[in-house]
């Protein structure tokens, strides 16, 4: 790497631009004044504000979108009524506690507190539902009122991978969870899945992430 | 020289500018932190007891176990009313600003699923006004001081981190204090 002088404009500076020889011509006086130093320096500082800022941007906060369309293919439900009849009677809770035992737990129409159901799902990344873009599970364990709290990973094209939990309420037709992390593309991956009533029998699935 | 003294006076706070922001920057010095402190009444217990899961496990599994010593480590007897590993409760709460309990501010949700000696993994969401939240941690039966990870949140609480720390508080309710370190959308 070496500084070389324009033969036709002795006023310009070369400024080295890498090893292999190339080089990129600056306008600049021979000697800079001190007042074009100082200005210099400003560009300089500029510069490095600038990049600082996008460097905040993009590594820090890393705001990225995504969306995909699920289509279910799969349903087991665990039915836990024995063990919820069972855990009535026997069971280590203090008389207080079991005081606050649901009061309808036996009837036919749940789910009850405790069941789980796990669902299968293909994703897809449009609305015709023709592209796929890969699969997602969701396990889903009932507390009351039709509310459950659900686990889900959604597995993406490359082996990537997206985790996220949350409630959800199943008298709804839409749901947000919380994005805990992922894997590959989405390493370290936090933030939101919102799920919406999509065509086609689809849900949308609208992923908001930073990381 | 007075330029040269502003000239240097500028390089340097040119640099020292660069390196306060890189370092805000790599800090995520963005996130607001907040603490919050609810009290948690519970409103509903269910206790599953899984009890022939657990016998059932015992004499057919994928492993190649000699069985009931091994898994219940009491010659293949429950001893006591458990929890024993397997079982699971859940936990409703209605949380409130004061101990009072006069200002409604949400509701929380513990799911607990019990291992050995009586402890739990929780796993819990604070359904609040800003947003929700989600904890997890280990809960030993009956304990009621405790911590748990703040995994994440929506809204108020996007991105989320942080713990929960639980106390006992008058009146057979729990005192949750939450540090909450949030990176706002």
């Amino acid at each position: 790497m070496r500084l070389r002088r324009s033969a036709s404009s002795p006023g310009k500076r070369v400024v080295p631009s890498g090893s292999s020889g190339g080089s990129i011509v600056v306008a600049g006086p021979d000697r800079p004044e001190p007042r074009s130093r100082a200005r210099a320096l400003l560009a300089l500082l500029g510069l490095a504000l600038a990049s600082v800022v996008v460097t905040g941007a993009g590594g820090a906060t890393g705001h990225r979108v995504l969306t995909v369309y699920s289509v279910a293919t799969g349903l087991q439900y665990i039915n836990t009524a024995d063990d919820r009849a069972r855990g009535h009677v026997n069971n280590p809770l203090d008389s207080a506690a079991n005081k606050l035992a649901p009061k309808s737990s036996g009837g036919r129409n749940g789910p009850f507190a405790g069941d789980v159901a796990l669902y299968a799902l293909k994703l897809y990344s449009n609305p015709t539902l023709k592209r796929p873009a890969g699969s997602a599970v969701y396990t889903c364990y009932f507390n009351y009122d039709r509310h459950a709290l659900c686990q889900a990973y959604y597995k993406l094209m490359a082996g990537s991978t997206l985790v996220a939990s949350g409630p959800v309420d199943f008298n709804a037709s839409g749901f947000t969870i919380v994005v805990t992390g992922g894997t590959k593309k989405y390493l370290g991956a936090r933030g939101e899945a919102k799920v919406a009533a999509g065509p086609r029998n689809a849900q949308r699935i609208d992923f908001e992430l930073i990381g | 020289m007075s330029r040269l003294i502003s000239i240097g006076c500028l390089s340097a706070a040119t640099v020292l500018l660069a390196a306060f922001l890189a370092a805000t920057a790599a800090s995520g010095a963005s996130r607001a932190s907040q603490k919050l402190r609810v009290y948690a009444v519970p409103t509903t217990v269910q206790f599953m007891n899984h009890a022939d899961d657990r016998l059932r496990g015992m004499s057919t599994n994928p492993f190649n176990l000699k069985a009931e010593t091994v898994i219940l480590g009491a010659n293949g007897k429950e001893k006591g009313n458990g929890p024993f590993p397997g079982d699971d409760i859940l936990y409703a709460f209605k949380l409130f600003a004061d101990a009072k309990r006069t200002k409604l501010v949400g509701t929380a949700m513990f799911t607990c699923y019990y291992g050995f000696a009586k402890r739990a993994t929780c796993d819990s969401y604070f359904d609040l006004a800003k947003g929700l939240l989600l904890a997890s941690g280990q809960v030993r039966f009956g304990g009621t001081h405790f911590t748990l990870a703040i995994t994440g949140g929506t809204h108020a609480y996007f991105g989320a981190l942080g713990q929960v720390n639980s106390a006992p508080a008058a009146r057979n309710a729990q005192r949750f204090d939450l540090e909450v370190s949030a990176k706002p959308k």
